[in-house]
């Protein structure tokens, strides 16, 4: 059994070089598997007339030569070592293969008279496989290949398969977002209805198309560079109503028939802002690729960032907070952001040291998971959506200091009183936290 | 023995109620009949407001922050902002940024030692704008059974009923961990507040008739017997006839004796009334039923004459 997995396993071996060959030069055809007869494998020992015989696998040719070694050897008194089958060398065309057999005699005299003629050396006996190329499959033609082998290789190539392509589109009928944006939504917000759809060659659109789409998650983006890029609190979840649907446990894949119109489905943002993909694949005999928009942006709109080319590195702004998980932290709405600049600036031009402003926002809003231990998940309960600020409670006397690493002596206590008078004449109001936290009135948790 | 066991355990239960949860926790208790006093005069073209806060013994916590209405709303004459100066309290980015974004009445403000005060948004869900001020140090916190005066406004604008809210100090620290909810603390902050009505600077409308702010006027009577700055009914009434009159004669095209009798209105509301926060003899009308009163009454005045 094992001889036969040798003997197929190799074969396949080599028709996959056919297929590196169909990659590189077959053009829009598709290399399909010939048809060959079974292999006959032949051992031989001295020469082609040694009176071995074929063998149906190579294991049983390497048994009929090593036999045949040692009958030589206890007949003539000339003791012969068969070394190990070594794996097959491909010659040509899938239907030919040989493997070189190592055959020793070390200080046996007799081996001079036995004709070996020394009375140590070697010699290299064969195993060689034939098989016969008995044609193509039905609806596929012989291709030669002549620039990888010296013997033409047997190829066999079919016409094309039909291309068909799926595409994602809203139901509503509202143009995409861009032309590889479909939409964009809030954290834990549904999508609208959206329609996978499958179409011909001609563009004309093809009924009952099994088809799977898979919700995935694009790493390192709405701020996170950390976690499982694969868990549904990433990655959102997908639902469908229709009837042929079928969900995968975690939600993330969904197969479906598109029937007359195509299978609706709907996307349900996760809590984490990211940008998403919602891959689309025909999953029955046709042979689809995804085109048009597959992305889906997760976020709070319009964030902008408060440290620019102005406050990064300058009095009346530190930011502090960054982290390798969450290197950009100082997102807001431009309201807010303008605020905390005003904030700030208030607070300076009253004490002449800079505030350290830790955690707003990440660039998409979404959930702020600033533990190290708990990736997508709270404590942050705001800083959601643009509308929250991090006052460190210490402020810094020395204006050169950028971020946190403000030293000891330099270092002033925060009012908190003030930053609380200061934050609500901002339209904010404090919330009970480590850090300072300033949160605009009115703003959605 | 049982009575006493009874006692005992209601009062803990009253202790409960104000500190819940462990020891050394503690929710604030909100603010009641804190009074906020308003007197109005007028140099020139310009008002100046005076405010008094008043923290009656009753109440646990200290004042920490005061804010009056502002607004403009559309339709109100465009004042100016020329002459107007701000004292030391004054936050000017915080309030340069608020006179970009909220129609505000034109107002200097001023503050006592240790407040900042800074014009400001109102915030979600209202669009207007507030005259701020907040208590910076703990000594300058209004203590129970304190007044604190030193709150000023000067404005060209007319005095008018403003809403008024004050916030008592919280010791964050020792809020109990159920405030962590930003929905419960957002709820907690919003039940302290004590809201009020004051009298504040306004705008009359770009487009006036006499007879449309003699109405207006007609319901700051109404208004100020109904909050409480014209005490005694029969001087109300009186005010309200006179008006009722005046309102008859401008009908009836006698611009002359509606004049008139509108100054009698005023020569009442100067008998009757306080000027300041305090006077002798307990005149009927507050120090705010006079500014809303005369000053408005003057305004009409010259109405009438054009």
């Amino acid at each position: 059994m094992l001889l036969f997995f040798f003997a197929v396993g190799w074969s396949n071996s080599a028709l996959a070089q056919f297929k590196l060959w169909c990659a590189s030069g077959g053009g829009d055809w598709n290399c399909v598997t010939p048809i060959f007869g079974p292999w006959t494998f032949i051992p031989i020992l001295f020469g082609p007339f040694d009176g071995l015989k074929p063998a149906p696998t190579a294991d049983a040719a390497y048994s009929e030569l090593s036999a045949k070694a040692a009958s030589f050897s206890a007949t003539t008194g000339c003791p012969l070592t068969v070394g190990p089958l070594p794996e097959f060398t491909f010659l040509d065309s899938g239907s030919h293969e040989l493997a070189k057999v190592q055959v020793s005699w070390n200080d046996g005299q007799a081996c001079i008279n036995a004709g070996l003629n020394t009375v140590s050396g070697q010699k290299t006996a064969t195993v060689e496989g034939f098989r016969q190329f008995l044609g193509c499959p039905i609806g596929a033609v012989r291709a030669v290949d002549q620039r990888t082998w010296t013997d033409p290789s047997v190829v066999c190539v079919a016409p094309p398969t039909p291309q068909y392509v799926i595409k994602l589109s809203r139901l509503d009928g509202l143009a995409p977002e861009s032309g590889t944006s479909l939409f964009s939504n809030e954290p834990g917000q549904p999508s609208p209805e959206l329609v996978a759809t499958v179409y011909d060659e001609h563009n004309q659109l093809v009924p009952n198309v099994l088809v799977q789409l898979q919700a995935n998650a694009i790493p390192n983006t709405g701020g996170h560079h950390h976690g499982d890029n694969s868990v549904t609190l990433r990655t959102g979840t997908l639902a469908s109503a229709d009837p042929s649907a079928n969900l995968s446990q975690n939600a993330q894949i969904l197969s479906g028939n598109t029937g007359s119109t195509g299978l609706v489905f709907t996307y349900n943002a996760p809590p984490v802002g990211g940008d998403n993909t919602i891959a689309a694949t025909c999953i029955d005999n046709h042979h689809c690729t995804q085109q048009g928009p597959m992305q889906v942006g997760v976020g709070i709109k319009d964030l902008q960032p408060l440290g620019d080319a102005v406050f990064q590195s300058a009095a009346p702004i530190r930011l502090t907070g960054q982290t390798t998980r969450h290197p950009n932290n100082h997102y807001g709405t431009a309201e807010w952001v303008q605020s905390t600049i005003v904030l700030a600036t208030e607070f300076f031009s009253r004490k002449f040291a800079t505030l350290g402003i830790n955690d707003m926002s990440l660039a998409q809003g979404g959930l702020f998971d600033i533990q190290n231990q708990s990736d997508w998940l709270p404590p942050h309960i705001l800083h959601r959506t643009g509308t929250s600020v991090d006052i460190d409670r210490t402020a810094c006397l020395d204006l050169t200091v950028t971020g946190a690493n403000c030293p000891t002596a330099e270092q002033l206590p925060v009012n908190f009183r003030l930053i609380r008078i200061l934050c609500e004449q901002v339209g904010g109001h404090i919330l009970k936290e480590p850090t300072i936290h300033c949160q605009l009135n009115g703003s959605r948790s | 023995m049982r009575e006493s066991l009874v006692s005992f355990f209601s009062l803990l239960f009253l202790q409960l109620s104000w500190f819940p949860g462990a020891w050394g926790e503690q929710v604030p208790v909100p603010l009641r009949d804190v009074r906020l006093r308003a007197a109005v005069a007028k140099s020139g073209s310009t008002f100046t407001y005076k405010y008094l806060v008043m923290n009656p013994a009753i109440n646990r916590s200290q004042i920490f922050k005061i804010d009056i209405d502002i607004t403009r709303v559309a339709g109100q004459t465009q004042l100016s902002r020329d002459q107007l100066v701000n004292g030391a309290c004054y936050a000017p980015h915080i309030s340069q940024r608020t006179l970009q974004r909220v129609p505000l009445i034109p107002v200097g403000i001023d503050g006592p030692a240790g407040w900042i005060c800074a014009l400001a948004p109102a915030g979600a869900p209202s669009s207007g704008g507030l005259a701020s001020w907040g208590a910076e140090e703990q000594a300058s916190l209004i203590l129970p059974d304190q007044a604190m005066d030193g709150f000023v406004l000067t404005s060209p604008g007319l005095p008018g009923i403003r809403s008024a809210t004050i916030n008592p100090e919280i010791d964050y620290d020792s809020l109990p961990v159920e405030f962590d909810d930003p929905d419960k603390m957002s709820a907690l902050l919003d039940s302290l507040t004590f809201r009020t009505s004051s009298v504040g600077p306004t705008a009359p409308p770009a487009a006036l008739t006499p007879l449309d702010f003699l109405d207006y006027l007609i319901g700051l009577v109404n208004d100020s017997g109904n909050i409480g700055w014209i005490r005694v009914g029969g001087v109300r009434q009186s005010l309200l006839a006179k008006l009722d009159d005046v309102r008859r004669k401008v009908l009836a095209g006698q611009p002359t004796p509606a004049t008139n009798v509108l100054k009698a209105f005023l020569n009442e509301v100067q008998a009757t009334s306080c000027l300041g926060f305090t006077c002798p003899g307990n005149k009927p009308l507050t120090s705010e039923a006079y500014a809303l009163l005369f000053f408005n009454g003057n305004f009409l005045l010259g109405l009438l004459a054009r």
